[in-house]
């Protein structure tokens, strides 16, 4: 203060103080008020007048005890400054802010935030007086309450961001521009390893997980450099070592100045999509049964086969197998044992070797095998063998042997066909050449067997305008009592006359006619002209006798099949009687349960029901005692080698025998020796049909046949010592039925 | 190091908790909380060997409050603590949450602390010396313990009175230093003046 002239010092120094932002006071030694400026004044709403020569505990008396209290005693006695900090004592002395200008007028919260300074100052006449400096530091606590704050807010954003990363159930990081992670969450730390803090601020390379350097390099780069937003999939391996696969997502950040910033990925564990996709695309291609490739995946590899081929002038041979009878298995022992054959039949052609290169199941028990680089056509006849030897082992099914065999047929390319189509459909057409020549076996494709398919097609044709052009007939073969020699039955035989081709066997177009279902309108035909025409012999007069018809598998499933024969009895008027159904014994067995019902109906109308073929199939004698049936068929095969064949022969006399025990007549069929007849009458059969007595006949021929074993020509005995004779007539009296 | 007498280290020692007793108990009512103040040792360095001990025990990074202390002897009381110690003073004593670096108040806070010690030892020491003197109020710095120690302004085989204090808070133990920077005083006049002082003590 030297620097004030004397005169104006106290002034000058006065009116400073006055102007002073902060609060002055001064005490001498005993603690009085020597000064005591405006701001005071102010604060503490005692007037500079009511201060001056007070005791400064006087006038603020709840100092007393407190550190301010003592601060003063140290710096008047000891010469100690101090200094009482906001923080650690918030407001020691009752000074307000004024009460405009802050939105709460309660006094406490008027008291002012307070930083207080004690400094002792020594006077020229060494007397001590202490200066207390007051200091407002209420803005400085707002700001630092703001900055804490805007700290916490910070902290509370991060901490947010932090729990939503680790909610994520994917793998998820935020990285900056550089590459470097700013987060990642606890399943990214988890699956690679890492710890959470231990990340941050680190790059790929740094954290050193070989996969993650591996599989982000490039994609960051596109995101980090080119602002693109990336989504694949990939595989990453974790801390253990095993592999997933992941869908990955990486999104640029922007800032609000859309500067790229960094990038945020997550990668969702897709192992179980991955699965179900490979399970479709193994649906789509293979067989679940078997696990073999299906027909979609056989033409696909196939397809790149032939395209070898063709580049390397190789051959390919396709063999189209199929196993034998099948359904019955299927039939009798349930689906899950005929499942389980075709899986061994399956593995079975999977161990056949290295020369097999596609092994497929196209269809319910066809199995499609392809060779490639066939060098001769012999080497996949042995190949073929191995395959026949194989699946015709005996198989184990529910603790029962299975035996099946089956029929191949073979196609070659390029000989047998350009492309696959074709190949498959000549392999299966002389796979089908084996089943009609009894199964079991295997055969090549050969260009008649497409001429065969080819007439096929054009029978198929004809049989459709068949009807409409009226170019059936029936003709009809007399069955013949063995005993009296009479006529007592015929059986109906179709004919077709082609415009073209000219007659046509059964053989040649039944088969064709029950595939395309036209059999059905054909058999209702046979029915109702067979009916008709007996129903119209007997009006005039001739013998009444049954008639018999042969009935199709493809007839029977008809569920109107019933009614249709009664309302056709009904229509021609004949008595039930006189009409013989025949139904093959492989057809009676493949379903007998529901075939015993419908015979039961058919019985009830008052038909005849005979077996034909009978020895040719499979026949449960249980069912046999079964079925309403009036007669059994014997097989022409076993008829025709009686005389030749001793086991022809004991077969023949045992299906005679079981008719007799079962009590059911029996017809011989396709008797053409006196030798067949006297073997056949030693076993005591009832009846015989055959070229021996009559050939079939038109219908007008066999009335005449008829008519005259009505005039009363007897069957002589000694006429089995002559020969065949197809016009050999018959005794006749009442009909049997 | 100046060697002092055993007799002389543990008597030196002693009057620094006379006024280590005064400063506790203030710091204790501020933070409502016993707080343990004690002086184990007292010893005299060169301002380099004393920088080398201060930076072994506190680390690069120290915080630093300052008085000046002007008279017949003129000198500067600093109080030195690691800086994450200092952090950990202030909010213990505070109580508040935590900052990455100490706010101004917060300073200031560290500085009245500070001042408490300082105050202490400063007293002690005037007790020693007698006569008058000038104290300022404390100033609080952070910085390398060269830069608080100023050990490139000054020379390096000045005498530097090192009060080793330890600080006991809320069972957790904290150590600091306090480094008496003498300008003009000589050596052997600070001896002879503790030898009268500890002669008139034990009287």
């Amino acid at each position: 203060m030297r620097i004030f002239r004397r005169a104006r010092d106290t002034q000058i120094a006065a009116g400073v103080l006055e102007l002073l932002p902060v609060g002055v006071i001064v005490l001498d030694t005993a603690q009085r008020v020597i000064c005591w400026n405006d701001w005071i004044t102010k604060t503490a709403q005692i007037n500079a007048k009511n201060a001056l020569g007070k005791s400064f505990l006087s006038l603020f008396p709840e100092i007393q005890g407190s550190r301010l209290e003592e601060a003063i005693d140290d710096a008047l006695r000891r010469g100690h400054p101090t200094l009482l900090s906001y923080s650690l004592h918030k407001s020691p002395l009752p000074l307000y802010r004024e009460k405009t200008g802050f939105h709460t007028s309660e006094e406490s919260a008027r008291r002012l935030d307070q930083a207080i300074q004690i400094v002792p100052v020594t006077l020229p006449d060494a007397a001590r007086t202490c200066v207390i400096q007051i200091s407002d530091v209420t803005h400085i606590r707002l700001r630092e309450e703001h900055i804490r704050q805007q700290a916490n807010d910070l902290r509370e954003l991060q901490q947010r961001q932090q729990a939503l990363l680790h909610s994520i159930p994917d793998i998820a990081w935020l990285k900056d521009i550089e590459g470097r992670y700013i987060a990642v969450n606890a399943r990214f730390a988890s699956v690679y390893g890492v710890p959470i803090d231990a990340v941050a601020g680190k790059t790929d390379a740094d954290i050193d997980v070989p996969c993650l350097l591996e599989n982000n390099h490039a994609s960051d780069t596109l995101v980090l450099e080119g602002g693109v937003t990336r989504r694949y999939d990939e595989a990453i391996t974790d801390v253990n070592g095993r592999v997933t696969w992941v869908e990955t997502l990486k999104v640029p950040i922007y800032n609000d100045q859309a500067q790229l910033i960094g990038l945020a990925g997550v990668a969702r564990d897709i192992t179980d999509r991955k699965a179900s996709e490979e399970r479709i695309h193994f649906l789509a291609h293979y067989d679940s049964l078997t696990e073999l490739p299906n027909r979609f995946m056989l033409f696909e590899r196939l397809d790149h086969l032939l395209a070898l081929a063709r580049r390397h002038d190789r051959q390919i041979a396709l063999l189209f197998i199929d196993l034998d009878r099948f359904k019955i298995i299927n039939d009798s022992m349930g689906h899950n044992a005929g499942d389980a054959l075709l899986k061994q039949v399956a593995q079975r052609l999977n161990e056949c070797g290295r020369e097999v290169d596609i092994i497929a199941r196209v269809g319910g028990d066809e199995f499609v095998v392809a060779l490639s680089d066939v060098q001769k056509i012999d080497a996949v006849a042995v190949i073929a063998q191995k395959i026949m030897r194989a699946v015709a082992r005996p198989y184990h099914v529910n603790g029962q042997e299975i035996h099946i065999t089956p029929s191949m047929g073979v196609s070659v390319f390029p000989k047998d066909g350009d492309d696959i189509v074709t190949l498959v459909k000549n392999a299966d057409r002389a796979m089908y050449r084996v089943k009609e020549t009894g199964r079991n076996g295997f055969e090549f494709f050969t260009p008649e067997l497409n001429a065969r398919a080819i007439d096929k097609l054009t029978l198929e044709t004809g049989l459709r305008l068949a009807l409409l052009r009226n170019e059936f007939e029936l003709e009809y073969q007399s069955l013949i009592d063995l005993s009296t020699g009479q006529i007592v039955g015929a059986e109906a035989q179709i004919r077709w006359h082609h415009p073209e081709i000219g007659l046509i066997p059964p053989t040649r177009f039944i088969a064709i006619a029950e595939e395309s279902g036209l059999i059905v309108p054909i058999g209702n035909w046979v029915l109702n002209t067979a009916c008709a025409q007996n129903r119209l012999w007997q009006e005039q007069g001739l013998p009444c006798i049954p008639i018999a018809v042969n009935l199709s598998a493809v007839q029977l499933r008809e569920k109107t099949f019933v009614s249709r024969v009664s309302e056709c009895l009904a229509a021609t008027g004949l008595d039930p009687c006189f009409l013989d159904l025949e139904i093959t014994e492989s057809v009676i067995m493949s379903d007998a349960e529901s075939t015993i019902h419908m015979l039961d109906e058919l019985k009830q109308l008052g038909v005849l029901l005979s077996v034909d073929d009978f020895g040719t199939g499979y026949s449960s004698l249980s069912y046999l005692k079964r079925f309403p049936i009036d007669r059994l068929k014997i097989d022409r095969s076993f008829v025709q080698d009686v005389t030749t064949d001793p086991n022809d022969a004991a077969i023949t006399g045992a299906i005679i025998a079981i008719a007799r025990q079962l009590k059911l007549s029996v017809v011989a069929e396709g008797v053409e020796t006196l030798e067949q007849v006297r073997f056949l009458r030693t076993q005591n059969c009832d009846q015989i049909q055959g070229f021996y007595f009559s050939q079939p006949l038109s219908a007008d021929d066999f009335a005449i046949h008829l008519k005259r074993g009505i005039r009363g020509q007897r069957f002589e005995d000694g006429a089995f010592n002559g020969n065949v004779s197809t016009t050999r007539t018959l005794g006749v009296g009442d009909h049997a039925a | 190091m100046i060697e002092l007498t055993p007799l002389q280290q543990d008597a030196l020692s002693e009057i620094f908790n006379i006024g280590m007793g005064r400063a506790a108990h203030s710091l204790s009512r501020i933070a409502s909380d016993e707080i343990g103040l004690a002086v184990p040792t007292v010893a005299f360095a060169t301002r380099q060997t004393a920088g080398q001990i201060i930076a072994e025990s506190a680390g690069e990074r120290v915080c630093s409050v300052r008085q000046r202390v002007e008279g017949e002897f003129s000198a500067d009381a600093i109080l030195i603590f690691p800086e994450r110690n200092s952090l950990e003073i202030v909010r213990l004593m505070v109580g508040d949450g935590a900052l990455e670096n100490l706010s101004e108040m917060e300073q200031e806070a560290l500085s009245e602390i500070g001042n408490i010690i300082l105050n202490a030892c400063i007293g002690t020491l005037t007790n020693i010396l007698g006569g008058d003197f000038l104290i300022s109020l404390p100033i609080t710095k952070v910085g390398s313990c060269w830069c608080v120690l100023e050990l490139e302004k000054r020379a390096h085989d000045e005498i530097v009175m090192l009060i080793y204090i330890d600080f006991v808070l809320e069972n957790r133990q904290i150590y600091g230093h306090v480094a008496i920077l003498q300008d003009s005083v000589s050596m052997p006049f600070f001896i002879r003046k503790v030898e009268q002082f500890l002669r008139s003590v034990q009287l």
